[in-house]
């Protein structure tokens, strides 16, 4: 058949329409939805969250459940999402065996290690955690997410101050060390009282609300990061300058996740992300009025010493004249 | 021919020594506490720390003492600037200070019991006693309980503003002692000045008496403690 020039230009021009007429997929890729893997996550996660919520507790969706044991394993989703791991899928890390209920019998002895994902920074840290005394007085009982705990875990950057980092980080400890419960469940010794043993300190309930607890139980680490050899009481920091100076650790250690403020530092302040949001004696002073007391006070005293030698003199040609 | 009169009863000598104890031991710890830094310092931040807040709440009784005493004993009476002329006394005294003394001039207005101070002295002592010591124990008890402080002021910790005006105060009062201990010096004496501070009487030759304060119309003071001797 032969292809007349009108039909061929047709065509070509049917062929443009259809290649630029926005579609389906295409309105989707310009509005920057979720991709399709992000929904099914958060789908599938829906699916486990259904049942180990509080919601799924309180109203559970199949009558088979062993809520006595459910209890115990509750997620907040809302937490969950802002996590770390929010972006996870829970199969990721539970495994598929947990996908169907009845879950597979024994599915936790698949449940992935931090180490499995966590590589290199998991061994290093793995590897100072084993220094410390939780590890060597309880190696069974202690791992990862004994403190980390998975599903609620915040960075710094995504907390956004100080202050709510320390009650996060805080909490890791505390949860243990303030709870005659919790501590029991590790040891038969009683519980120190954490007022009484940090009662060397001045005010320590305040510090413990304007800094970590590994910020002064653990040493200064060398690639930066925070080091997992946690300090007994007889190494852990007990001298305040390393604080509370212009060299002060909090820079390095607190505040190195939150960015340098340069308008406090252009008014002369000393550690300006420390002071963006916590005045610290000693070590937040501003440069500038230092400056200006030093000055002043050298002109006063030359003063004095120019108008004490101006007596001497006056005196002695007193002296002289009678 | 030398004037000898009694200014300062004992509990005003025993405030102003406490009041000195305590103001150079809070000046050497709060230095310490300011300039912390590893390694050697002034004095030990712990024990700098302790040393300011002891020397602080003694500062507070001796505060508190001082303030009843004054009231209680009328000498409130001595740091109220008598207004008629006083910038022009103010000048008298300031001149004397930086020129007439040099010239072998007597002090203009000489120290009786009714005036116990120049009018520079009163304006100094007021403004020290009844506006920077206040802000000093404010400010210093809101640091020994710092949650008092709003959390955040001014867009910044609480704290912040508490401390700049404690350490511009602080500071103030520092200036002041430099320049009290060094006019401490100019009575008929080097040290006679600090002797009426130990005994409470106040003693100065006859032709010292003589005062420029004509010039401002104020008239000496003598009362019935004047002792005068030949």
């Amino acid at each position: 058949m032969k292809i007349t020039k009108t039909a061929a230009a047709a065509a070509i021009f049917i062929a443009i329409l259809m290649w630029s007429e926005p579609g389906r997929g295409a309105e989707e890729a310009s509005s920057s939805p979720p991709s399709s893997a992000d929904q099914q996550t958060k789908e599938a996660n829906a699916k486990c969250l259904a049942c180990h919520s509080e919601a799924g507790l309180n109203n559970p969706p199949r009558a088979d459940m062993h809520l006595e044991g459910l209890a115990n394993l509750l997620i907040s989703a809302e937490r969950f999402e802002k996590s770390v791991h929010g972006e996870e899928a829970c199969k990721d890390c539970h495994g598929d065996s947990y996908v169907q209920y009845p879950h597979v019998a024994n599915s936790r002895y698949q449940i992935k290690m931090c180490p499995e994902c966590h590589k290199s920074a998991g061994r290093r840290k793995f590897n100072e955690f084993k220094q410390t005394l939780h590890y060597i007085n309880h190696p069974h009982n202690f791992s990862c997410v004994s403190c980390h705990n998975p599903h609620t875990l915040q960075r710094a950057k995504q907390l956004g101050s100080a202050k709510r980092l320390i009650a996060q980080d805080n909490g890791m400890c505390r949860d243990c060390h303030d709870s005659d419960q919790r501590y029991g469940q590790f040891t038969t010794r009683p519980r120190p009282d954490l007022v009484e043993v940090h009662k060397w300190q001045p005010n320590p309930e305040l510090h413990w609300k304007s800094v970590r607890c590994i910020d002064c139980h653990t040493p200064p680490s060398e690639r930066g990061g925070t080091s997992h050899v946690i300090l007994g009481k007889d190494k852990a920091e007990r001298d305040c300058v390393v604080c509370h100076s212009a060299t002060s650790s909090l820079r390095t250690r607190l505040y190195r996740y939150f960015a340098e403020q340069g308008q406090i530092e252009q008014a002369g302040f000393l550690n300006g992300a420390v002071l963006s949001e916590a005045y610290v004696v000693g070590a937040t002073r501003n440069i500038w009025l230092d400056r200006a007391t030093w000055v002043i006070t050298g002109l006063l005293l030359a003063g004095i010493v120019v108008h004490g030698l101006l007596r001497i003199v006056a005196s002695r040609l007193q002296k002289r004249r009678k | 021919m030398s004037r000898r009169i009694f200014i300062l009863a004992l509990w005003i000598r025993v405030w102003h020594w406490i009041n000195v104890l305590l103001i150079l031991c809070l000046i050497a710890s709060g230095l310490s506490l300011h300039y912390a830094r590893p390694g050697a310092g002034i004095i030990r931040f712990s024990l700098a720390r302790d040393m300011h807040n002891i020397a602080g709440i003694g500062l507070c009784i001796d505060y508190a003492y001082f303030f009843i005493g004054n009231i209680v004993s009328g000498n409130w009476w001595q740091y109220i600037p008598r207004p008629h002329g006083y910038m022009q006394r103010c000048w008298v005294q300031f001149r004397y200070y930086m020129w007439d003394m040099f010239h072998g001039a007597p002090h203009p207005f000489p120290t009786t019991v009714a005036d116990n101070f120049n009018p520079l002295q009163q304006l100094i002592y007021w403004g020290l006693m009844y506006v920077l010591m206040p802000l000093m124990i404010v400010t210093g008890l809101t640091y020994l309980y710092p949650t008092v402080a709003p959390d955040r002021w001014f867009g910044v910790d609480g704290l912040l503003p508490i401390a700049f005006v404690h350490f511009v105060t602080a500071f103030l009062i520092f200036l002041f002692v430099l320049v009290h201990v060094y006019l401490g010096t100019t009575g008929d004496t080097l040290t006679s000045k600090i002797s009426t501070m130990i005994t409470g009487w106040h003693e100065e030759e006859a032709d010292a008496c003589e005062p420029l304060a004509q010039e401002s119309g104020l008239a000496a003071g003598a009362t019935a403690t004047d002792v005068s001797k030949s």
